[in-house]
């Protein structure tokens, strides 16, 4: 059994959205920042048990600039990645209100937060520290990951994949 | 009886511009009152023919007349049987349209009305309710509204094609009749095949895509697929579609409804769960137009129930591929291309290359027959060479396709006969035109040698005058000047003028000097004169191989008594003379 979805990947500009499907899709990473502009849309096949799962991924500009268009952009989605960046803080504060927004849109979509570039921190960070911190709801799937050196990647695309599958 | 004439009440079915109402007037010879009762209920009714509640208090104020006067008027169209009405007059109903069209529109209109009436209980089932979903009022309105703008469209352009039909059936070019043979063997009107024609397009691709997410639930294309994976192309399509709307649309509510690129264009219908996106090359017609909303209408119709219970198995929406790609396979053609072995390019091209073959054969018979031709000619006078003597016959021979025709003269009739006889028994002589005329050859030979002699003496007196005219001209240098100026050049153009009319003449170039200077200075000077006169006669157009320059000899000159005149000048004198002379 084919079963397609939509899922969406929002967070503050430059926190690592278009890098983490990079790396998801393709399995690249590159340091060169390019911002992405309105929409960026991706394929990816998941093999489950019962069949395979294809992702349609739109990667969401992060800038102010779309929110009224982004709004639109979420409707429909069976999912959403929230990615935040660990060396900027206030890009996980942001990161509860830009739920609420996802969630008022598809009322029955799942969800999983990335706190992302593990690799540009000095030490060991506690995700669970930082969700509290943030005022992210309790009981979410949080995933520290660095899409430079690929850490926990896969992980939270499987994550989502397996959340959506058993709705 | 019929009333007086008022103006007011004609006027006013004027306005109501009804054809039907101007059938039925003359049909039953309605009066003017009777008419413009008809006509208001007619409009009431709005032409469908549902039955309208009413009064005749209400009637009489809408017509403008007495209550009395519209009870009157009502039972009128009733004998006519032109109406139905109850007998208090509450539900009044147009009875009876003549034409099977009307008839056909009546039952459609009843069929609507009972769907309407099926709309309006539900309607009143979920009055009350908080909340009315969009999608599923939708479902149940759209089919009949859709259905009937559908098909008032459809009537509207079958009026179209049915005028071009008329227009057609007047006309006489040979283009028109290749619509009309075409109509004739595929029973579609002339019309409508050259509406299509002069329309052309083609759908490329058709993807139908869910509303909300944006997923590709089914796709056609009539070409492999291309290098952008559908499922990507349609989530950018859905992105582009809703920033249009968020961006640019007032209304939220409003749809887009095309998008163009270059000679392309993306043609999307939008029902309640899905849109269609067609993407078109060309300029697809009206008809086109109305069969993509009476295919997404049909298709949504079909396929309801999967598309609300579609939750991202993509091998449950298997019964949206066939119609998807049997509607893009419909509309892959163009109609040029539909006929492709017999498109005008190709019998063009077939009917060059049997005009060029014939070309071909046209000019390789020509240079046979004038190689042959030719042959024969030599072949007959080698023959009439060899069998009579040449003294007898003067003629010449011109053979055309094997036929030999001889002009000229022979001394007398017996020769002319066996000329012809010699001519006839050359091999590959078909035929022979004998045109050979009697005549005493010998007088003919002493007439054309006198005429010669006679032309000699013509050219010579010809010669002797040119002689003349140039020897009175003398074209006069200044000291130790060579080049031509305007007094020179002047007089080189008096040459020429009269030697161009004797071109049998030649020219002797000839240059003097007076005693001044050495003779070396002199010599030099005669001779550069000379070349700077030829030049100029020659620039004028004589020929260089008439003009003869004379070396500089002052002996020679001063022997010559035509040049006593100019001991003590310094010029160019030119005499003439005939070629053969020198």
């Amino acid at each position: 059994m084919i079963i397609q979805k939509k899922i969406c990947l929002l967070g503050d500009f430059a926190v690592g959205k278009t890098s983490l499907i990079r790396r998801f899709v393709h399995n690249e990473f590159s340091e060169n920042y390019l911002t992405t502009i309105g929409v960026h849309i991706s394929k990816k096949e998941i093999s489950l048990e019962s069949g395979s799962l294809v992702l349609i991924i739109w990667d969401l500009a992060g800038n102010d600039g779309f929110q009224r268009t982004a709004a639109s952009y979420m409707v429909g989605a069976a999912g959403a990645i929230f990615v935040g960046d660990l060396s900027r803080s206030e890009t996980i504060n942001s990161l509860p209100s830009q739920i609420s927004s996802f969630k008022s849109a598809n009322p029955d979509a799942s969800f999983v937060v990335a706190l992302n570039k593990t690799d540009l921190m000095p030490h060991p960070v506690d995700a669970n520290e930082i969700a509290s911190k943030a005022g992210l709801p309790d009981g979410l799937s949080i995933f520290l990951t660095s899409c430079k050196i690929g850490e926990n990647v896969e992980d939270v695309f499987s994550s989502l994949a397996g959340l959506i599958m058993e709705r | 009886m019929k009333k007086d004439i008022d103006t007011r009440t004609l006027i006013r079915i004027d306005e109501l511009d009804n054809p039907y109402l101007r059938h039925f007037v003359r049909k039953h010879n309605l009066d003017d009152r009777e008419a413009l009762a008809l006509g208001v209920l007619m409009e009431q009714t709005n032409q469908m023919q549902l039955a309208i509640k009413t009064s005749y208090p209400i009637l009489a104020r809408d017509i403008g007349v007495s209550t009395n006067e519209a009870y009157r008027l009502v039972q009128a169209l009733h004998r006519h049987r032109i109406l139905e009405s109850t007998p208090d007059g509450e539900l009044i109903r147009i009875a009876f349209y003549p034409l099977k069209e009307t008839v056909d529109e009546i039952r459609l209109s009843y069929k609507n009305a009972r769907r309407l009436d099926i709309i309006e209980s539900y309607l009143n089932s979920i009055k009350g309710k908080d909340y009315l979903a969009k999608n599923d009022l939708f479902d149940e309105v759209y089919p009949i509204i859709g259905a009937l703008i559908t098909k008032k469209m459809a009537e509207a352009l079958r009026s179209l094609a049915q005028y071009i039909d008329r227009r057609l059936e007047s006309a006489t070019s040979l283009r028109l009749w290749r619509y009309r043979v075409r109509s004739w063997i595929s029973g579609v009107p002339a019309g409508e095949l050259m509406l299509r024609d002069s329309l052309p397009f083609i759908v490329e691709e058709l993807f139908i895509i869910e509303n909300k997410s944006g997923l590709l639930l089914a796709h056609h294309s009539r070409k492999a697929e291309g290098e952008v994976d559908r499922d990507l192309v349609s989530g950018m399509l859905t992105a582009i579609k809703d920033f249009i709307k968020t961006s640019f649309k007032e209304k939220r509510d409003e749809e887009v409804g095309e998008i163009s690129y270059g000679d392309a264009r993306i043609l999307i219908r939008s029902e309640p769960h899905f849109y269609a996106a067609f993407v078109v090359n060309g300029n697809p017609d009206i008809e086109f137009n109305l069969e993509m909303g009476r295919f997404t209408v049909e298709l949504h119709r079909a396929n309801r129930q999967l598309l609300r219970s579609f939750k991202g198995d993509m091998k449950s929406l298997g019964p949206l591929q066939p119609p998807v790609r049997e509607f893009v396979q419909r509309y892959s053609t163009l109609p040029t291309e539909e006929k492709a072995s017999k498109s005008p390019m190709k019998r063009l091209k077939f009917a060059g290359a049997i005009l060029g073959m014939i070309c071909l054969y046209l000019a390789g018979t020509a240079v046979y027959h004038a190689w042959n031709d030719s042959r024969l000619e030599k072949a007959v006078m080698d023959r009439l060479a060899g069998k009579m003597p040449a003294h007898m016959y003067d003629i010449s021979i011109d053979v055309g396709r094997g036929t030999a025709k001889a002009r000229g003269i022979a001394s007398s009739e017996e020769i002319i006969r066996r000329l012809g006889e010699v001519i006839a028994s050359t091999p590959g002589i078909k035929g022979v035109d004998n045109r050979v005329l009697v005549a005493d050859i010998e007088r003919i030979s002493k007439y054309r040698e006198e005429m010669n002699t006679i032309r000699k003496r013509m050219d010579a007196i010809l010669l002797a005058q040119t002689r003349e005219e140039l020897e009175k001209i003398v074209i006069r240098f200044p000291i130790n000047v060579a080049q031509i100026g305007k007094e020179q050049d002047f007089l080189i153009k008096r040459i020429y003028e009269i030697v161009k009319h004797h071109p049998g003449a030649h020219l002797d170039v000839v240059a003097f000097a007076d005693k001044t200077g050495s003779y070396e200075i002199n010599k030099s000077l005669a001779e550069r004169r000379v070349a700077a006169v030829r030049a100029g006669l020659i620039a004028r157009g004589i020929s260089p191989s008439r003009i003869t320059p004379f070396p500089f000899d002052q002996a020679l000159i001063e022997s010559d008594p035509r040049m006593a005149a100019h001991r003590d000048e310094r010029g160019i004198i030119i005499f003439a003379r005939m070629k053969e002379e020198k």
